[in-house]
């Protein structure tokens, strides 16, 4: 793999997970 | 309708909020986040394309989702389930009602080929699990060998009954699901579905990631280069940037109807904000994450880097139907169950889909005239069957290309365009705002209501623009290709105009029952509809069904 290619996998892994982890963390807990 | 029917039919919601976000995720993840978003992706400029597809998804997949889950919220506090009535409480205008036919026809066209798409996916797993394609080693073979399933008149592989067995079963499972109503019906198959979808994707993500180097010493990891490797020269070309903003607005299912459908059945203390991003992030790990290491990484490794850029210029199906295939028959005693995986978890993405494509024209019947969920349920499975055999036998005449263009890609900007400049530009930014953020876990962000405000429409408006003169017009008015080659063959002119009529048609019928439901339960443009639990004691004869 190029060190583009990974730079930007992850990126996109980290955007996309983080948000997920984030808003189910959100949710679960009920913090408002 | 009894009484208890009635009071049945208010009451329907949601069981749980995981069970509402599983539906949400299931109707959002679809045949594009498995088939579309690598072979995009790769094509697009890789890394590059991940950077306007990000900006899409902030700028205009989120903001839909949000506007999207507030209208239908909106239009729940007067029992309006179904576009025509969502748009007339967010305008009180005698225009709103027939704007909203668009988010009628297009759920219905949909359901109708996509079961047909999705009884691929069943007919394929199960082929794989009795290993029906075994020995047709090339993808030559496995074109030929998907030809005959998609040709009726090519019997050369499989016979004629098949595709309509499959059609069958799948229509018949997702009209079950339906008829058994929101938490009892779809919420259960999302309990279910869902996690068997992420389940056998993680597998043969792993699965893939594992094998060793192929024959010109590719690895999964090449696979990766060629997704995610950027090549930023692209990001000066509009076709990149108008791609991602595509991929963005079908992964999501936004322009259909459907999420709006769901959230219709939320009251104002439900959050819709949290909720809105979480399935969107839900749909975005199928697709960034699941999806882009399954499909290219494996024909990477199959096929090298060439063969793979082949793979995924040739198109979505071919890389989902013919080389995945190819790829299972080399994996060994395992590539029968990783076929029956990975047709499994399409076929789940497909019927959770599905089933939401149903549920806003449900919602119609049973509000409007009192029909009951189930036969409203089996009328409606009657209609797409008889259209869906059509579509079957039609099929290499172009009419699911048809539909899907004008239904499945045209119709669903024309859609969220209307929606967002009625929601936040008719019905106006202040209220869109408040209304999102009632019964709310978390505050959007200030900056996003200038977002959904200008920069939301104005993409939509650059991509109906966009999309309606370099692909709509030449397509509708049949123009051939710039290198001379007709888009359609002769004999197949009359099939593809036969298909456009059939949509023409449904919109006229829809046009009709949506003035018939009107002047039936004598609402009145101007005043609005009635808020749910605020109705007077006694109910005039002409409203009597359940508003």
């Amino acid at each position: 793999m190029t060190t583009g290619a990974i730079i930007f996998m992850a990126i996109s892994w980290a955007i996309v997970l983080s948000l997920t982890f984030w808003s189910y963390r959100k949710m679960l807990s009920g913090d408002k | 309708m009894s009484v208890s029917e009635k009071t049945a039919q208010a009451q329907e919601a949601w069981g749980s909020r995981i069970g509402l976000i599983l539906a949400m995720a299931g109707n959002a993840v679809g045949l594009g986040n498995f088939l579309r978003f690598p072979s995009q992706a790769a094509q697009n400029g890789g890394g590059s394309f991940m950077i306007a597809y990000f900006i899409a998804f902030f700028l205009l997949g989120i903001p839909l989702m949000w506007i999207e889950w507030g209208v239908g919220r909106h239009a729940g506090r007067y029992r309006k389930g179904h576009v025509p009535g969502m748009f007339a409480a967010l305008w009180k205008h005698p225009a709103a009602k027939y704007l909203g036919v668009v988010g009628m026809i297009i759920p219905l066209v949909v359901l109708i080929y996509y079961s047909y798409l999705a009884s691929w996916t069943l007919a394929f797993a199960v082929f794989s699990a009795i290993k029906d394609y075994w020995g047709y080693e090339t993808q030559e073979a496995m074109i030929g060998y998907l030809r005959s399933y998609q040709a009726i008149g090519d019997s050369s592989v499989h016979g004629i009954g098949k595709p309509f067995l499959f059609y069958f079963i799948t229509l018949f499972l997702t009209i079950w699901v339906v008829s058994r109503g929101i938490s009892a019906g779809i919420e259960k198959l999302a309990k279910i579905g869902m996690p068997i979808l992420f389940a056998f994707a993680i597998f043969l993500a792993i699965a893939i990631f594992m094998l060793p180097p192929g024959a010109d010493g590719s690895t999964a990891r090449d696979g990766f280069n060629f997704i995610f490797n950027p090549d930023l020269s692209l990001l000066k070309s509009p076709k990149t940037w108008l791609a991602a903003a595509g991929q963005i607005f079908f992964t999501l299912s936004v322009g259909m109807g459907t999420l709006q459908a769901y959230a219709s059945y939320l009251s104002k203390k439900d959050d819709i904000v949290l909720s809105g991003i979480a399935t969107a992030a839900t749909n975005e790990t199928a697709e960034v994450v699941l999806s882009a290491s399954i499909a290219i990484p494996a024909a990477v490794v199959f096929f090298g880097t060439a063969g793979a850029v082949a793979v995924a210029q040739s198109g979505s199906f071919n890389l989902g139907f013919a080389a995945m295939p190819v790829v299972f028959q080399k994996m060994g005693t395992l590539g029968p169950l990783l076929g029956v995986m990975w047709f499994g978890l399409l076929f789940f993405a497909a019927i959770t889909s599905s089933v939401a494509m149903a549920t806003p024209i449900l919602a119609f019947f049973r509000e409007e005239f009192g029909v009951q969920r189930e036969k409203a349920a089996w009328i409606l499975g009657a209609i797409a069957l008889a259209f869906g055999l059509l579509t079957i036998v039609w099929f290499e005449h172009g009419m699911l290309d048809e539909w899907d263009y004008w239904a499945g890609t045209f119709g669903l900007v024309v859609f969220a365009t209307i929606e967002t400049i009625l929601f936040m530009w008719v019905f106006k930014p202040d209220n869109a705002w408040e209304s999102l953020h009632e019964g709310a876990d978390i505050r959007i962000p200030r900056f996003f209501k200038f977002v959904m405000t200008y920069i939301t429409p104005l993409y939509l408006l650059i991509l109906l623009t966009w999309w309606g003169v370099q692909e709509a017009w030449p397509l509708l008015t049949l123009a051939p290709y710039a290198d001379g080659t007709p888009r359609y063959p002769a004999e197949s002119v009359p099939y593809v105009h036969a298909s456009r009529a059939i949509i023409v048609g449904f919109a006229v019928i829809a046009v009709f029952l949506v003035r018939a439901a009107w002047k039936r339960n004598g609402y009145n443009d101007r005043e609005g509809f009635v808020e749910v639990g605020t109705e007077p004691a006694v109910v005039s004869s002409t409203a009597k069904e359940v508003v």
